[in-house]
């Protein structure tokens, strides 16, 4: 069924042609499970392996947030601290439980709830935030970062659900002045703080918004002090339990350190460019006027010049240079855009598009400042909850370049739409090729590398994480400890880019490269490649959330100890 | 639907038969019940006091680990005398017969709990069944214990004074001091009315002798009783048999746990309080800031040393949060009454009054008394119902279909969990006479001597058979044969010595019935909270662990371990 209605546009009125809520609602659930019921059959992928590991230990204790005698990254540890929240390893479990095994699909297939919350709850913000709220919804649905971590059971897709969903309840709910929003408002970030830590920051946030617009009264405070008093009954909870309050990260590198901060902040900006809406249909909004086109030029000019530098080093392959010039530019220039006409409508909009553009701003930039400043190291999942603002602060931006005419601008963002589905789905079919390619060693040629070497009275080793654990501890194998010395004859698994960690001095003298197995993907998209400088997990790998090459998606190498130093280990 | 709660606000006499039928279809099919728990006790004072009625003591009596040459009662004698007169009149002892002269007790408490429903609500049939309905209420019912006839006489006295105070009645208030007497000789508990009653009187302001008067009554009865004890025993009654109390911090804080627990596990339907008590803003703020520490404090606790699984975590979470929400909303709605009186709030005395019954009680049981039971609480069961029964007379008041539904809901939730744990008594009950015929068979013509280990009805039902109890006196001989019973003896009495026996077999009655209230396994504690954290559970676990030991000494057997 389709309805129009005239509303007003600045002083013309226009016919505006509109669905059903519910219809369009549908529309965005249906598109959430068209970007993720292909993909429930991926493997086991990066951290998913680390939330299976403590569902299994809360099958056994449902408050077990350690596990004994693990080896992580080679250190070992008599006991190793959770540093996520516990609700999505006990969801987790809760799916193992009912399922009386870990099967990747119905694991899957519990973790579809997310996307589809997510989904909903950016529908409705869209309605507040922006005359198309279906497409608004849907471009945030199809952006890679949003695609790739809806395919996965780590925390991020689950905390940006409940994100979104306690946003869109409280503003209803304050703009309602609704006890029963607002109710559910508090069940939802205390849920969400559960999945994510991160999700602590939507109190600030919305305690700003209620401030914002006159209303900090009793109803408006009343969602945050179940989240903060579960919080800190959680701390406490955890201090009698092991001795100190929840860890939020393992401490890796300094983040604070200039040069990290840097790196930070240009992964950032080129997963903003890259890893939001398809570049091109970027590009056509972002330079829609001339003074644009200085702006990118004087973001553009300096960069072409370093990144030659890098191609010409071989810091950089060509692809992954070129992805970078146009990647980083637009991410730069999005943001200096949005900011710009944030401020714009901050000095001389009206009450209402004012403390929305402060809102949405004020939510973008808190995210960067700890995605940049004060996390180890950036990641498109961190990037994760400022997809939303970003995403509607571009919708706002398109429907103002292209107030003349309603069809350009939806045409326009359908548009957007589609090429960001295509490149996200790309994208998450390269990271499925990874996960695949884990699984598919352990059960082949890993498998067989363990029967032989059990054939000879020798055992078999493994030196990486994630999904490549994963799949070699169910084998049966044992992640090699850092200063560990093992006889000779064992053999030792190296995924590189689950660990590249070079042997201790001692082994290193003792062990012999005997094979090189690479698997190859299908498509020349890599999000997790040195050599192509993707890094959409983590910027040590490379600072472009995806890059072109067409190498191996992954080669593991095959050591064996051929003499042995002291028989221990 | 909105018929429905015209109807509960009317009729009078026919609510009081309805509330006569319930009450006798909620117990009539209860006597046969088996004897349990402290019932045997009363039946031994009843036997005793049938043939001399000034002997207030059992002589030569092992119990729950001590000897006793003369065991003073520590109950007042009012249903000794009331049980004697039926062995006086010919009657052996028989559960039927015990159990339906017993009948008379609920019957007054719901007649009693009728009448305070009309003084302080407006539904006074709701507030008495929802009274009748209750878990607590339901289950010791159906026992011999004094707790529920002394509350049915306080309900009966409160019930008289307030409406003698309130019309200025000196007959009524006359009647309410009787009732009041006979109550203190029913349960030491009920001293308690006296400073609540002049507190009832100071805050509405009835200062006349007339009303005083009453109160003079119970006073003078004790009085005389206890100088009866003084010439009799040189000594004033014996209140408690346990000694030792601990103050300490974590029997308080396992005492304030079980506290909350029980008032939200054993009353009204635990669900239908917090959506009821949390429905303001205020309510909200205050619950979100205090429940989630109060859950961290209790299940998570639990649930972390590994006492309780998860559901039962969770189920002790819902509990204990009703139970802090109703401390809560007497609190609240008193407070809001008081800073509302200047205008034209006037019911603030009224839930004065009963914030101190409640709080009164809470704070007798958790500073005076050993542990934490059901049947203790009862006496705070009262105003807990009204406090309901006059939120719902505010709830969606725009919407009254809703709220008959939300009534009907609460009311049926409230009777399914009640006659389930009344079921699963009277289950635990039955095991303990079927365990005690079965090793009575079992042991028929044995050789060997057989004794008892444990306490209650266990013990009441093995005795019969004619084993004897294994007391700090009783002189065993290596080859005798005890039997032993997990729930009757936890806690109790000491297990036998390591070392000095074989076990011979180990029995475990199962019960398809799936509610537990007394049981470890299913962390339930219904009669004593260091059974368990929650007053009942779903559950299938066993019901009992009767345990047979063969006893030998090391110099006859060689044995060096005793515990296979």
């Amino acid at each position: 069924m389709v309805r129009t209605k005239a509303v007003a546009s600045g002083a013309a009125k226009v016919r505006r042609t509109y669905m059903p809520v519910w219809a369009e609602l549908a529309m965005v659930l249906g598109f959430a499970l068209l970007m993720t019921l292909p993909f429930i059959f991926k493997p086991v992928h990066m951290d998913d392996a680390g939330f299976i590991k403590f569902a299994r230990a809360r099958q056994v204790n449902p408050m077990e947030i350690e596990l004994r005698d693990y080896t992580f990254f080679g250190q070992e540890n008599e006991v190793f601290i959770d540093t996520h929240p516990p609700l999505v390893s006990s969801y987790l479990a809760l799916l193992i439980g009912m399922d009386g095994g870990e099967s990747v699909p119905f694991m899957h297939l519990g973790f579809l709830l997310f996307p589809l919350i997510a989904a909903a709850s950016m529908y409705f913000l869209s309605r507040f935030f922006t005359r198309h709220a279906l497409p608004a919804a849907l471009l945030l649905m199809a952006t890679p970062g949003v695609v790739v971590m809806s395919h996965g059971y780590m925390s991020d897709v689950p905390g940006l659900s409940l994100w979104l969903a306690s946003i869109a309840l409280y503003l209803y709910g304050l703009k309602r002045r609704s006890l029963p929003l607002m109710t559910l408002c508090a069940v939802t970030i205390t849920l969400g703080v559960f999945t994510s830590y991160q999700v602590l920051s939507v109190i600030p946030l919305l305690l700003v918004y209620a401030f914002l617009r006159r209303e900090l009264s009793l109803l408006a405070i009343l969602p945050f002090v179940l989240p903060l008093s579960s919080f800190f009954s959680y701390d406490a909870w955890h201090v009698s339990a092991v001795g100190f309050l929840p860890r939020f990260s393992y401490g890796v590198g300094e983040p604070l350190a200039w040069y990290s901060v840097v790196q930070k902040g240009a992964s950032a900006m080129l997963a903003i460019g890259g890893a939001l809406v398809f570049s091109l249909m970027m590009m056509r909004v972002l330079l829609a006027r001339r003074w644009d086109f200085a702006v990118y030029l004087a973001f553009l000019v300096p960069l072409w010049v370093s990144f030659l530098y890098q191609y010409l080093s071989g810091r950089y392959s060509a692809a992954a240079a070129l992805m970078t010039v146009l990647f980083l530019p637009l991410g730069l220039l999005l943001l200096y855009r949005l900011y710009a006409d944030g401020w714009e409508h901050i000095r001389v909009g009206s009450r209402d598009k004012r403390i929305q553009s402060a809102f949405l701003l004020l939510w973008l930039s808190g995210v960067l400042f700890y995605v940049i400043i004060l996390l180890p190291y950036s990641s498109v999942r961190y990037l994760l909850p400022a997809y939303p603002p970003l995403v509607l602060l571009f919708v706002r931006l398109v429907e103002d370049r292209f107030a003349g005419s309603r069809r350009r601008t939806e045409n326009l963002l359908m548009l957007a739409v589609m090429t960001t589905a295509v490149i996200a789905l790309l994208v998450a079919i390269a990271d499925y090729e990874l996960a695949s390619a884990n699984r598919d060693f352990a059960r082949g040629e890993a498998s067989e590398i363990k029967a032989e070497a059990e054939a000879r009275g020798s055992q078999v080793w493994f030196v990486g994480e994630f999904g490549f654990r994963y799949y070699l501890e169910e084998l049966g194998l044992r992640e090699l400890p850092k200063d560990t010395l093992i006889p000779a004859g064992d053999m030792v698994i190296q995924s590189p880019l689950a660990d590249p960690r070079p042997f201790s001095d001692e082994l290193a003298d003792n062990v012999e490269l005997k094979q090189v197995i690479g698997y190859h993907g299908l498509l020349p998209i890599r999000v997790t490649s040195y050599k192509a400088n993707a890094g959409f997990y983590g910027h040590f790998w490379g600072l472009l959330p995806y890059s072109l090459a067409s190498g191996n998606v992954e080669e593991y190498l095959v050591y064996e100890v051929v003499s042995s130093g002291d028989e221990s280990e | 639907m909105a018929s429905i709660l015209a109807k509960l606000k009317t009729a009078r006499y026919r609510d009081l038969a309805i509330l006569a039928a319930a009450v006798l279809l909620l117990t009539v099919p209860f006597i046969g019940k088996a004897f349990d728990w402290d019932d045997r006790e009363f039946i031994e004072f009843a036997q005793v006091v049938a043939k001399d009625p000034t002997q207030l003591h059992l002589e030569d009596l092992s119990y729950k680990g001590n000897y006793y040459e003369e065991f003073r009662t520590s109950h007042p004698p009012l249903l000794f005398y009331y049980l004697s007169l039926f062995l006086r009149l010919g009657a052996g002892v028989s559960e039927q017969l015990f159990r339906a002269a017993y009948l008379i007790f609920p019957l007054i408490a719901a007649g009693s709990m009728y009448s305070l429903g009309r003084r302080f609500t407006s539904y006074p049939l709701l507030a008495a069944l929802l009274l009748v309905f209750t878990a607590g209420f339901m289950v010791i019912s159906h026992t011999l214990m004094g707790d529920l006839p002394g509350l049915a006489l306080w309900l009966a006295s409160v019930a008289l004074f307030v409406r003698g105070a309130d019309r200025d009645s000196w007959r009524i208030l006359l009647a309410s001091g009787v009732v009041i007497a006979l109550a203190v000789m029913t349960s030491y508990q009920t001293l308690s009315l006296v400073p609540l009653l002049l507190f009832y009187v100071l805050v509405k302001k009835k200062f006349r002798l007339r009303v005083f008067l009453p109160l003079a009554i119970p006073m003078a009865v004790f009085g005389v009783y206890t100088l009866f004890n003084y010439l009799k025993y040189g000594g004033p009654p014996v209140f408690s048999y346990v000694v030792g109390i601990s103050y300490g911090w974590q029997d308080l804080d396992m005492k304030v746990r079980a506290l909350l627990v029980f008032i939200g596990g054993a009353t009204i339907f635990p669900l239908a309080m917090i959506p009821l008590f949390m429905r303001k803003k205020v309510d909200l703020l205050f619950g979100f800031l205090f429940l989630p520490p109060l859950v961290t404090w209790a299940a998570v606790y639990y649930l972390g040393v590994g006492d309780l699984n998860v559901s039962q975590a969770l189920v002790l979470a819902v509990m204990l949060s009703a139970g802090f929400l109703v401390l809560y909303k007497l609190f609240a709605n008193t407070i809001s009454g008081f800073l509302r009186r200047s205008r034209g709030g006037k019911d603030w005395t009224d839930w004065l009054f009963l914030l101190v019954w409640f709080c009164g009680v809470l704070t007798y049981i958790g500073v005076f008394l050993p542990f934490v039971t059901v049947r203790f609480l009862l006496p705070l069961f009262p105003p807990l119902v009204l406090l309901f029964t006059r939120e719902v007379e505010s709830l969606w008041p725009m919407r009254p279909h809703l709220r008959s539904a939300f009534v009907l809901v609460t009311l049926a939730l409230t009777l399914a969990v009640g006659l389930a744990t009344a079921v699963a008594d009277y289950h635990l009950a039955g095991a303990q006479r079927e365990a005690a015929e079965r090793f009575g068979r079992r042991f028929a013509g044995s050789d060997n001597k057989v004794w008892v280990l444990g306490e209650f009805g266990f013990r009441y039902y093995m005795q019969k058979q004619g084993f004897e109890y294994l007391g700090v006196r009783s002189v065993a001989h290596s080859g005798d044969i005890v039997i032993g019973s997990y729930i009757n003896a936890a806690e109790v009495v000491a297990p036998l010595p390591p070392g000095t026996y074989r076990v011979i077999s180990v029995d475990e009655p199962q019960d398809s019935f799936p509610v537990r209230l007394m049981n470890p396994w299913a962390g339930a504690g219904f009669y004593a909270h260091l059974m368990g954290p929650l007053p009942e559970m779903i559950s299938r676990e066993k019901l009992d662990e009767y345990t047979v030991y063969k006893l030998y000494w090391q110099e006859d057997e060689g044995g060096t371990d005793g515990s296979n």
